[in-house]
Parts: C-alpha cells; structure tokens; sequence
C-alpha cells in the first residue's frame, strides 16, 4: 500500500487515501505498518510440537507451538480422527494452564505443627522422602498375616494419577509393588472402576467396546448416566454426526441438560433408579420377544444351563442364593453352570481375598477349579430356549416385575414415555439397524454401579447391538490417561493387563495361582505367558522357574485395600505415609471431611501437583481448621509439597477413553523444581536403592533386584520415556520388541511389562505416536496412534458377522469372513483368530485358545460368549436388581424389605453416618434426593479449573440447581445461597432455580431433586464448598466405587454457620432425624 | 443490492469475503469458544461474577469479551424435541454471539483516527497501534459489541482472527468448536449453506428458526458474521432491526446544509433587505 | 492483495503453494485459503463436493502453516538400551 515517495511520505494515509483507490479512508489506506506486517505466532513459531489434551479421555490431539524454548500457544490438531482439531473450553485454555501464574516452581516443606510453608531444595526433599519411605516401610513391615505369606508395608499409601502418562503409572506401580506397597490407587478408583468389572464380566474386558467417531453410524444413540455433551464435548460431535444422519438422541437423566438440548427426546429420570429403568427394558424385550434370536442364541450364554440349586432374588425377596449374612458377601458356587466352574474374564478373579471368607466357601480355596472340579467339556445348552434352568428363561423370570408401571414408581418415568424409550431402542436394533449406549460416572458411582452396567450389557446382548457398528457400549471416562491407569494400572487390586493382584493363601505358589485364576479356555488361559513376562520385565535376571520367576516378591492382598480402605487406615493409625500424585481427595473423593482427618493422622505426606491444592493445604487453612474440629499446631503430619511438570513438558502416552494411547512429545523442559513423575519415581527408586545397596535383609530384595536402569537425558536426567514404553511393550531375548501378546511365553524368554499394550512398540517405532491424518484413511482410522488389543477398534467384531461369516447385513457390515482366502476380513482387524473359521468346532479336550469355537466373539471368556448371566465375577449378583441407594427418600418399591443392596461395602464411622432412608423414622429430615455431576467449564476436583483465569470467569461459583416447586416449599431464592446438610456434613451454595430441573412424581408423591456440581473447593481463584463433604463412603464390592451419583439431603436457604457452628447444625439435623450408628447398616 | 465491503474500501484486488455462519442450532454452550477467543487473541478475564442467568456468567460482548454464549431457557417446545415432562414445553437455546462484520459499520464509519479499518478479507478490525481512545466507535454500534478497554484505554473487538487469516488459518473460535456451530468460509458459500440449513430445521418442525443478518437489504447491508437462530432476536438480547447509527449522516448533513443555507440566505436577505 | 482469480490461475498454470506464496509475497497458507475459501487448518468436515474444487489438498494442509513439526517415532538409542536389557535379563548362569 505504500507508494513510492520518499522518506515514507508515501505510506502516511492521509496522501493514501487522497491519491489512492480507498477514497474513505477506511481501508486500504490507513493500514498501518505494523498491519501489514502482522504475523499468527503459529505461523512464526520455531516448531510445533505433537500432544495431547490433558484434561477428560476423549484425548483430542493439540498442536503446541514453541518460540525461543516458551510454548507460546496450543489448539486442536486438525489430522486427528477423533476431534478433527477442536477443543472444549478446557483444551482451549491448556496454554493458561501449563503457562499461567498458577502453577508454582519452588518445592515446599511443612514441618510437623507449623503454621506455615518453607522453601526446600528439591534434591533435600528428596533425600528426605526416601528416608521416610525407608524408616516406615521398615516399622510397618509384614512378613505375614494369619499365618499367610504377605511381605508388604500396610504403612505407605500412593494414590493419583489418571491424568499422568502409562510410562509414569507403570514406574509408581513397579517401584511401590517392589517396596512391598499394595495400597496403590488412583482416580480410575473412584471414577469407572466399576466398569471393568460390569463390560468385563459380560464380555471379556473392562473397556468401552467401541470408539468415539463409529457414533456417527449408530441408528439410536441412548445416553444415560453421562452428560456427554457437557464432560465430553468434543467427543459429542460423533453425536451430532449421527443425528445428522437421522438418528434418535435420547438423553436419560434427572437434569435436563446441555445434553437434552440436543436429543431429540429427554427422559427424566431419579438419580440411583436406572436398574429398575433398564430393567423394563429387558423385560419388554425379554416378554414381547423382541430380541435379536440369531444373535443371542449363538452369541449369547442365553441356552446355558443352570444349576438346580440356584435361587434368584426374586424367589428370595432380594437376595440370590449363597448369601452369607455375617459376613455380607455371597458364594457364587450355586451360580455356576451346571456341572462345570467358570472363572470370570474380569471382575473379582481370585475369589478368596479374605482371611476367612475361604474358611467358609465349601472346599477351601481349591474350589477354584484346582482340584476337583473339571472345567473341560461345554457347557450343557437348550437351544430350544424353553428350559426352565437355561439362562434366557431364568433372565425372564428374574425381570417379569419390572413394569412400565414399576417403572414409574421407582424411577418417575411415566409409563408412555417409557414406552416411546423402548420403541425407539427395539426398532432400531436388529440385523439393519443397531443402537448405542453411551454411559459415564451416572451409572459407575452407585453402591450397586456394577450392576448398572450388567443390566446395559444384557439389554445390548439382547438387542444383537455388540460388536456392531453405531453399536456396542462407549464407556465415557473422564481422565486423560484414566484408561491407562486401570490397564496399567496403579489400582490394588490388579496387575498391569488385568492380572489379579495376588491374594494371601497357605503355600501359595505361581501354580497353584495359575490354576486358579487362568480360564482353561479363551485367551485368558495363556495367563502364565503374561504373567511370566511381566515378572521377567520387572525382575530380570533375577526372576527364573525355579524360583516361580519371583512370583512371591509380590506383595499379597489379605481383603480390600482401596483409597477408602486406607482412608480408614490412616484414621486408625496404620498408615503413616501418603504419596498423592495429581490426585485431590479433599474434595475429589467421597466423604471429604474423612480424606482430611485421616491425612492428619499421618506421619507424613507427599503432594506432588501444578498448584496448591487442598489436599496439600488443609492442615492451614482447611474446613476442619475453620470448625475448629483441627488445629493447626496439633497436627504432626510433615508435607511435602513438590511442583509438577505438565504435558507440555514430559513426553509420554495417555491411552484414551478408546483404549486408545497416544503419545505427546515433550514441547520445553519444566522450569524450577517442577519436574514429571516420571523424574521424581525414577529418581526416588534410584535413592532408595542407593541408600538399600548391600543390604542381606530378604525384605530389601525385591526392590534392590528390580530392573531400574533407564536410560535419562538433559540437565535434569529426565528418564527417557520411550524406554518405559518399550519395556511395557516387551522384547523377546534377542532384544527385538514383541509384536503383539500372542508372541508372549512362560518360559522366561519374554519380557513385558503390560501384555495387553504387547504391540504398541512393534518393530521398534512408537506406534502411539502414529500420526496419518484421517483424510487419508477411512473412520476407523487404524493408523493414527496404537489401540489395545493389537490395534483392534471395536471389540468384539466377529459378532458384526452371522454364525456362517457372512455379515447380518449390507449396511452393517464391518468384519467378514473371506473363504477364498481362509481369513476374516474388513473394515477393522478381527478381534478374532484372523484364521479360524466360522464352523470350527473345538474338539471335547481342547483347552486355551483352541476350545473356543468359530462362533465365539467374546475371546476372553471362558466358554467364548456374552454373559446375560454371570456365573462369577460379579460378588453381588449375577442378574441385576434394583436396590435403592444408601441414602434414599425413597422405599424400595420392588422389595420393599430389602431396602439396599445387601453386599455393599459399609464404612461404620462417627463421621460417615447414613441418612434415614426409605419409611424409616428420620427419613424425612434428608427428603430430596442428590445428584453430584460435572460442568463443562471445569475439570473435577478444580485443581486444573478453578485455578485458571479462563475457565473459572465461567463458573465462578458453585450452585445448586432445584426446581421452581422445591424452591418454592423451601423458601429458596434464586440467586442467593442454600444450605445442603446431610449425616455427614453441610455446605453452602448460590441457588438456580430452573425448569431444567423436573419433579419427579413416583409412588404417590412428589421427589425433589437437588443438583450439584462437585468441582468446588476452598483454594484457587474461585471457591466455593466441596459437594464431597456431603457424600458418604458406601461402596460397590465389586469396584470399590463410592455413591455420589445418588443420595438424600435437606436443604434450606441461608448461608451455613462458620465454625463450630457448622458441626452444631449437622450434629443437630442427625439428631433429630434419630441417625445412629446403626441408621444404614442392615443387610 | 449487495456491496463487496473490501472493494469499497479501496482494494483493488483482494480474497474473497470471509465470515462466520453460527448455526445456533448445534450450539452446545461450551463456550470453547470464548476461551479460544481470549487464549488466541490475549484478551484479559472479564471478572469472576455470578450471575445466575441461566449458565451465562459472561453476560455480553465488550472490550474483554469477543465472543459471548448466551443461554436461554424458554417453556416453549422446539421443534420435535420432547423434553419429557408431561404438560411441560421446555426448550433450552444456546448461541454464540460474536462482532457482525457489518457491510456498513458504523464504528468504522465513526472512527476519526483510522484506526478502525477493513481488511481485505471485508473484516473491520481495530489496529490499537493507532486508536487513541476517543471511544466514539462504542455508542457507535447498534449491536453493543466494541467497548474500550479499561487497561490499555484502547477500542477492542472481535479481528475475525485477521493475524490467522493471514497465514490460512480459520479465526481460533471456528476452530475449537466442537460441533461446528461457528463455521468460517467465503461468506457467499456460507449464506448458501444457510439457506440449506434453515430449509432443513423448518422441516424438522423448527418453524421459529430464521437467519439473521445474512440479508444484504437489512439496516447494515447484511453482516460478515451472520446467523441461524431458534426464535426473535430480542431473545438473545440482539437488536430485531439493526440499522448502521451512520446511515443517515449523509441526509443529516444535506439537512444540516440546507438549513445552514437557509439561513445564510435568510440572514443576507435581513442583511441586503434592510440596505434596500 | 491475492484475490481468488489470481491465485487459481497460478494454479492452474501448474504452480505449487510454495511458488505461488513466493511470488505473491504472502505465505502459502494464505494462499490455499484464498484459493478454496477453505483454511488450510480445517480439520475433516471438507464435503465431497468441496473436494473437487480446484486446488484442494487432501490432506496435511496445516504444513502450509506450520513451522517444523516434531513428531519422532522412533529411537535408536532405545532400540539398543533395549538389546542390552534383553542381553542382561538371560538367566544368570547363560550371561556369564
């Protein structure tokens, strides 16, 4: 724009605009300079840098642009199958995240009863945490317990992280299991662990059976206990894509939300009340014989006989055959199929895990199918489908009572809406069309959450929706790397790849383990192979047959030993050290109040986080301190606060909601003292080991022994991550990485440390970090990152095919079976032998592999179907019943003498009182029901939210959310604050009076619901009460899975009392509600 | 009669006109969108304020604001859409609102530095270099978009993204979004799939959906950032009618003339008359 | 300013991106932009009939706009710690 004049005179708009075309001197002309020199910094950057979100699991690929060694900017990365490079507001502010002021670069130090922080060398603390670990682990220490081998510390605890990498997970689970640690858990705990034991036991593993984009093939897509497009934003776009095509949308919940927006039809629903929905479901499908035949008959355990002695819940008003009331957990021996023992693909594998729970069960632990019990042969079928004992008819004895019109009394769903919901679901599944469950922490946070999904998993079986495209289940976590901590996993109870953790028995032996957990048939039955490997990986040249390859430097499990078994630990004195690594219980995890009164019962803690946190910072200036209840200079715990590195700054892999990992490479080194888990595990194992080196005491072995030699590079001697991947992925003993798990032995000769990522570094490239745009391949895009199992997209694929391999149909077709070339084939890799045909039949005596037949899609089980009925895996209960949740208004309306589901696991405690339920006296001081849920402007506990100027201007307070009609019969006003008070606590909240939020009428009367967002806590840039100091800690026994999705509160307006006042008004309420020790307890 | 914004402002050769479609149908309310914005563009946190008005605690557009998602929640059924409640019509709207990129902006017509200028793309941006804060551009627009900002005293908006434009990239607020409920195109391309899309949603039953300022006749000659709404304007807190506040500046000033000619002639007629 | 006319004749005459933003002195994602009205950091949503506008790319558009991507899938320096481990981890008695 500048003419030719000299001395710049010809760019001086004026002359510009009188001399040139722009005459209005609006345009062209007073461009200025720095105008036309503008640049994106994109564009200008040094490099781009390939990553990952770190915030929920859909795991949408970021570009990260670095400019003189400062990430100077992050976006959506545009190849990517999975977002096509958008990012939810979250994503969006990851460069306020990793570079905002929030974050903190100095390591802290609190010395037992100060009333402050001090600044400490990073290298001190780590001395000083080593000696630590060292001094307790060696008070603590057990050889044995009753008599049994357990060569563990109960005096250490980690807990955290599903948003770090599987590298660094893989690192804390080796080195803690090594110094004899077993309380070893994270957010995949508290979050879906009750799907790896519902998808599991029904279908051979714990993962959402499908990926996000095959959405946009589903026909009807059912979201219920998930807010997808509010958790899961980007993810939800697959949902659009579907309706798009015509699809119905039905959103299931008791909000109307931004997901309802959306659907084309919202169902309102009571918080805790989906069995009894799903239920009607399956009876409807079950009674009007709209099931998918084919499919089930083959596919299905449906034509599986029963045992004679099996008594279902309804013959006894609630409870199945094999309960134990002393000790409130069933035997599943009358379960099991008749004449033979079946051992669950997932779910509770090695069933003695306590002490005297195997004194009790009729043979002892060897009923495991050691001794005794033959488990070859198949098992005894009807395919008629009309014996009274096989399964299909037991399944629609069980669910006959579940009514459109219970229905409406247990969950408020009128009876033709309900109607519409099964209409939709039955017309748009069979050979042509299929249909889709979208599901997240609404069904997995229940005292029966494993059911939830049980109950899901019937109904697709029944539908012929499994291993189809737009079909299936899509589990929706909410961790970036949440999946990886359960494969990997740093959780108690397993081992990486699902392996169970090894429970305590007399002469317990790597045999005798084998035995009684491998399946004999299915892929589980090369069990030995992975388990072998994985010891070699981490013992080396140590670990050899005779001596078990190590087997008993495992530490052993003697029970339950989850984040709320240690919470009770720590309150009773037992465990004195807590490692929290990117984890918040303080506002996070269930019952609050109890996360903080155990961490002040400890010697000392390690918080390891971007920030201050309040899980680092309640001794200060928590909750407690302000009632009084804490005083500061009272509490002994040492803390250690030690700033963490984020994504940006630590090359890794997060395996996504998908079973998808992907890697992110280091963008610029961590600044300060921040520094990745991977630096500081590595590190401390090194210290440990140095300050250990010589020592002859047996107990030090398993830790000096370990393989502990990665390769590190930079100034900081950061570990060399891809390292730790290649050894997950294993190597044959040329040293040659393996290609998938099949090439795993028992011999020794394999080493790997995850058999089920056995894959992801084949030939010695890093397949996560594949990268082929989608544009160049088709939706499953198989090319872009590594998906476990050996890449396989949608699980279970060979049911997309008829039993003679042809598929059920054209517009449905995904995987086939090619005659002419002897192998399956199509659109994803088989999740099948690529070569076994559909009319193989296994021979009577074939055993692993080989006994299953060419119409068994579910691999992992043991008789090769989906379980409607599961023989074992699930410890309470093989058919889903609807219980009532621990704290309910309301009276179990189909057993209504069995209020709650009698297995769950109960936490007797001054501080963990339940709620007056039901018709019980009391009752009505906690009336309306809670639910607790995510908003898309936060990140759950806050840590990564509130922290961050973007994303908490959006929801800068927390809120609760009611209906004009309970706004209006307590005297609530909106916009100003309520008081929600359960038997455990109270907190304060703004008030939101909206429409969105229905009343429920069931049972002949009206139900309250009452909304609330979790993600608020006293620190960060907004604050605001934690929903976790209302919830109680009630569990699911199979996952261990806490109950926030569903309980009872009162609420009145005002703001809450301040300090003691606090524990008045909650003592108060409990005492005229009559609440007792024993309020909640019965079976 | 529609005027290409970019040849009017003197380019002699030039791209395209670009913009925005935002298809509030599809809208989520994430408002990744706004973070986007504000990350992209370095644009300050506009004040940790709850509002309780639905989930919009941003309010409105302004200096520290560049794009805004309003929510809002109406007992009247869309479309099809069953909201479950027996007897109940709800319906929950959600849209993001952005600068127009009018045809005729007035901000632009008011500016007297320069600062406010069009870009080749047919965008209006701010070049702070030059702006010196007189804040005529604010009362300016009929939308309420531009304000000034309190710590730099200098006008901001929305640029379109004119720096990512630049190197081929679409504005950072199209990009994120995760329904692509903001589209970024030629805008003639735009408009056309526009059309489209409201024929669909009338035939899904959505008889309340229209476009709004995708016509050229309107009061600004049509905007550069244009949009499907579920239901009046007013609704989500924009003007029915937005007329360019300069569009009669020209008539103005004839009037002005004649009667400053009027009274010239009347005061010489009082002058000459009384010498006669 | 490059105006669509421009740039597809360019095209046309069987000039890359790259060329084309030299000549024209703007960078070649601009170029592309121009060209489709399409940007070159779009991701997947291109419809069949926008593909066969003149001067598509397929894919990896956001070349046009980006620096240098770093995005290594392999190192040899793993692959041999790797060797050495396999080599260390034989039984005791073999590795002497």
């Amino acid at each position: 724009m500048t003419m030719n004049l000299p001395g710049g005179l010809g760019s001086w708009p004026l002359l510009r605009q009188l001399v040139g075309p722009d005459r209005s001197g609006r345009g062209a002309a007073v461009r200025s300079a720095r105008t036309d020199h503008l640049r994106a910094r994109t564009a200008d950057a040094d490099r781009v840098v390939k990553s990952v979100c770190p915030y929920c699991a859909v795991g949408c690929a970021q570009n990260v642009y670095v400019k003189d060694e400062r990430v100077v900017h992050i976006e959506g990365d545009p190849d990517s199958p999975v977002s096509r490079g958008r990012l939810c507001p979250k994503g969006a502010a990851t460069l306020q995240l990793t570079t905002g002021e929030s974050r903190l670069y100095q390591a802290l130090y609190r010395p037992p009863g100060a009333a402050d922080w001090q600044e400490i060398d990073l290298d001190t603390a780590m001395d000083m945490i080593a000696d630590r670990v060292i001094a307790t682990r060696r008070a603590t220490w057990e050889w044995e317990q009753a008599g049994k081998r357990t060569a563990r510390t109960m005096g250490i605890a980690s807990l955290g992280g599903a948003t770090l990498d599987n590298e660094e997970n893989y690192l804390i689970k080796k080195l803690l299991t090594s110094l004899g640690v077993v309380q070893i858990e994270n957010q995949a705990r508290v979050c879906h662990s009750s799907t790896v034991v519902g998808l599991g036991t029904s279908f051979g593993r714990g993962g959402a059976t499908t990926f996000l984009q095959d959405l946009q093939h589903s026909d009807c897509v059912i979201i219920q206990g998930s807010n997808f497009a509010e958790a899961h934003p980007v993810g939800f776009q697959w949902v659009m894509e579907a309706k798009a095509r015509g699809a119905v949308i039905i959103h299931v919940d008791p909000r109307f939300t931004r997901t309802s927006a959306l659907a084309d039809l919202h169902v309102p629903i009571r918080a805790g009340s989906d069995v009894a929905f799903l239920g009607g479901i399956i009876n409807h499908v079950l009674s009007n014989e709209l099931y998918f035949r084919e499919f089930v008959l083959a596919y299905t355990n449906a034509a599986t006989i029963l045992r004679e002695d099996y008594r279902d819940s309804e013959d006894l008003d609630g409870l199945f055959s094999g309960f134990d009331p002393d000790h409130r957990h069933y035997s599943s021996e009358t379960w099991q199929y008749e004449g033979m023992l079946t051992v669950a693909a997932s779910g509770q594998r090695d069933q003695a895990y306590d002490s005297d729970y195997d004194e009790h069960v009729a043979g002892g632990s060897e009923t495991h199918g050691a001794i005794g019990h033959s488990m070859e042969g198949t098992p005894r079928r009807d395919d008629t489908l009309t014996d009274p004992r096989c399964v299909l008819q037991v399944l629609k004895r069980h669910f006959a009572r579940y009514t459109p019109e219970l229905v409406e009394r247990a969950c408020g769903v009128p009876p033709e809406l309900f109607e519409r919901v099964c209409r939709h679901l039955t017309e748009n599944s069979g050979p042509e069309r299929t249909a889709e469950f979208v599901y997240a922490v609404g069904w997995t946070q229940h005292s029966d959450g494993s059911q939830f999904i049980r109950a899901a998993c019937i109904l697709q079986l029944l539908l012929g929706n499994m291993g189809r495209p737009g079909g299936g289940i899509q589990a929706l976590r909410g961790h970036a790397s949440i999946q990886g901590s359960s494969d990997i996993p740093t959780l108690f109870n397993l081992l990486p790849g699902y392996i169970p953790m090894p429970h305590a028995h007399r002469h317990e032996t790597l045999n005798a383990f084998l035995m009684a957990d491998a399946a004999h048939k299915g892929y589980w039955a090369d069990m030995p192979n992975y388990l072998v490997s994985l010891l070699k990986a981490w013992w080396g040249s140590s670990a050899r047959a005779d001596n078990d390859f190590r087997f008993d430097w495992l530490p052993r499990l003697t029970g339950s030993h989850s984040t709320y078994d240690t919470v009770m630990a720590q309150l009773d004195g037992f465990c004195k050290g807590y490692f929290l690594l990117g984890e918040n219980p303080a506002v996070g995890s269930a019952n609050a109040k109890m996360q903080r009164l155990g961490m002040a019962n400890l010697d000392w803690l390690v918080v390891r986080d971007f920030n201050l946190i309040e899980s680092a910072t309640w001794w200060k200036d928590g909750p407690e301190i302000e009632t009084g209840e804490l005083r500061t200079e009272d509490i002994g715990t040492e803390v250690f606060f030690l700033p963490a590195a984020t994504h940006t700054e630590k090359s890794g892999s997060f395996t996504n909601t998908n079973r998808m990992l992907q890697w992110h490479h280091q963008a610029v080194e961590p600044a300060g003292d921040a520094r990745s888990e991977l630096w500081f595990m590595y590190h401390l194992g090194r210290i440990i080991r140095e300050k250990l080196a010589g020592s002859t005491d047996p107990m030090d072995a398993p830790v000096l022994y370990l393989t502990w030699d990665y390769p590190v590079e930079g100034g900081q001697a950061e570990p060399v991550a891809e390292a730790v991947l290649a050894e997950i992925n294993g190597w044959d003993e040329h040293g040659d990485p393996l290609p998938g798990y099949a090439a795993l032995k028992a011999d020794g000769s394999t080493s790997c440390g995850c058999w089920i990522y056995c894959g992801v570094y084949k030939d010695g490239v890093n397949q996560a970090a594949r990268r082929k745009p989608a544009e160049e391949q088709n939706w499953i895009a198989a090319e872009w990152a590594w998906a476990w199992p050996d890449n396989r997209r949608l699980m279970y694929n060979r049911a997309s095919a008829r039993p003679d391999g042809s598929p059920w149909s054209e517009r449905k077709k995904l995987v086939w079976w090619d005659a002419a070339q002897g192998r399956w084939t199509g659109y994803d890799v088989p999740d099948f032998d690529a070569t076994k045909p559909p009319d193989y039949r296994p021979a009577p005596d074939a055993l692993g592999t080989d006994a299953l037949s060419g119409i068994d899609p579910f691999i992992m089980q043991a008789d090769g179907k989906g379980w409607l009925f599961a023989p074992a895996g699930v410890v309470d209960g093989p058919l889903p019943v609807h219980y009532e949740p621990q704290d309910s208004p309301v009276r179990n309306p189909l057993h209504p003498d069995r209020q709650r589901n009698p297995a769950r696991m109960l936490f007797p405690h001054e501080h963990n009182r339940a709620n007056p339920s039901g018709d019980e006296p009391g009752a009505a001081l906690y009336p309306y029901v809670v639910t607790t849920y995510r908003l898309t402007e936060h990140f759950t506990s806050g840590a990564m939210s509130r922290t961050v100027p973007y994303l908490a201007e959006l929801q800068p307070e927390m809120f609760c959310e009611v209906s004009p009609e309970l706004a209006a019969e307590r005297g609530l006003v909106h916009g100003d604050w309520a008081t929600i008070v359960t038997a455990r606590n109270a907190i304060e909240a703004r008030v939101l009076v909206t429409r969105r939020m229905p009343a429920l009428h069931l049972d002949g009367k009206v139900v309250h619901q009452i909304g609330l967002p979790f993600h608020f806590g006293p620190n960060g840039l907004v604050t605001g009460d934690a929903a976790n100091e209302l919830s109680s800690i009630t569990l699911d026994p199979n996952s261990h899975i806490q109950e926030v999705k569903a309980f009872s509160a009162d609420i009145r307006p005002g703001r809450r009392p301040r300090g003691p006042g606090l524990t008045d008004l909650v003592r108060d309420q409990q005492r005229r509600a009559g609440v007792t020790e024993h309020t909640g307890m019965e079976i | 009669m529609s005027v290409d914004p970019a040849t009017a402002s003197g380019y002699t050769a030039h791209p395209q006109r670009m913009g925005f479609f935002t298809d509030t149908s599809v809208c989520i309310g994430c408002k990744a969108c706004e973070v986007a914005c504000k990350e992209w563009n370095a644009v300050p946190d506009d004040g940790m304020t709850f509002t309780g008005m639905s989930y919009d605690n941003t309010m409105s557009l302004s200096a520290d604001t560049w794009r805004h998602v309003a929510f809002i929640e109406q007992p009247r059924p869309l479309g099809h859409q069953d909201p479950g409640v027996e007897g109940m019509d709800f319906r929950w709207l959600m849209a993001s609102d952005v600068c127009k990129h009018c045809t005729h902006a007035a901000c632009l017509d008011v500016c007297p530095t320069g600062s406010l200028f069009r870009t080749e793309f047919g965008t209006v941006v701010v070049q702070d270099d030059i702006c010196n804060g007189c804040g005529y551009c604010v009362p300016a627009c009929p939308y309420g978009v531009i304000g000034k900002r309190e710590t730099t005293g200098v006008a901001a908006k929305c640029t379109l993204c004119y720096d990512r434009l630049g190197v081929g990239q679409e504005p950072a607020c199209a990009k994120s979004c995760p329904t692509d409920s903001i589209q970024f195109g030629e805008l003639d391309e735009l408009r056309e799939r526009a059309a489209r899309r409201l024929e669909q949603m009338r035939a899904a039953g959505v008889d309340s959906a229209r476009l709004y300022g995708h016509d050229p006749d309107d009061g600004v000659g049509g905007t550069g950032a244009f949009f499907l709404l579920l239901d009046e304007p007013e609704v989500y807190g924009l003007p029915p009618d937005p007329v360019v506040t300069t569009r009669d500046l020209p008539s103005m000033w004839r009037q002005a003339g004649i009667a400053a000619a009027v009274l010239l002639a009347g005061i010489a007629a009082a002058t000459w008359g009384s010498r006669t | 300013m490059p105006s669509k006319e421009q740039v597809l004749r360019l095209l046309a005459l069987g000039h890359g991106y790259g060329e084309i933003a030299r000549r024209l002195d703007v960078p070649a994602g601009q170029v592309y932009l121009v060209a489709t009205g399409i940007p070159a950091d779009g991701g997947g949503t291109v419809t069949r009939a926008q593909r066969q506008r003149p001067g598509m790319l397929r894919s990896r558009t956001q070349r046009l706009v980006n620096p240098r991507e770093v995005n290594p899938v392999a190192r040899e320096d793993v692959h041999a710690w790797v060797r050495g481990r396999a080599r260390s981890e034989r039984p005791a008695e073999e590795s002497r």
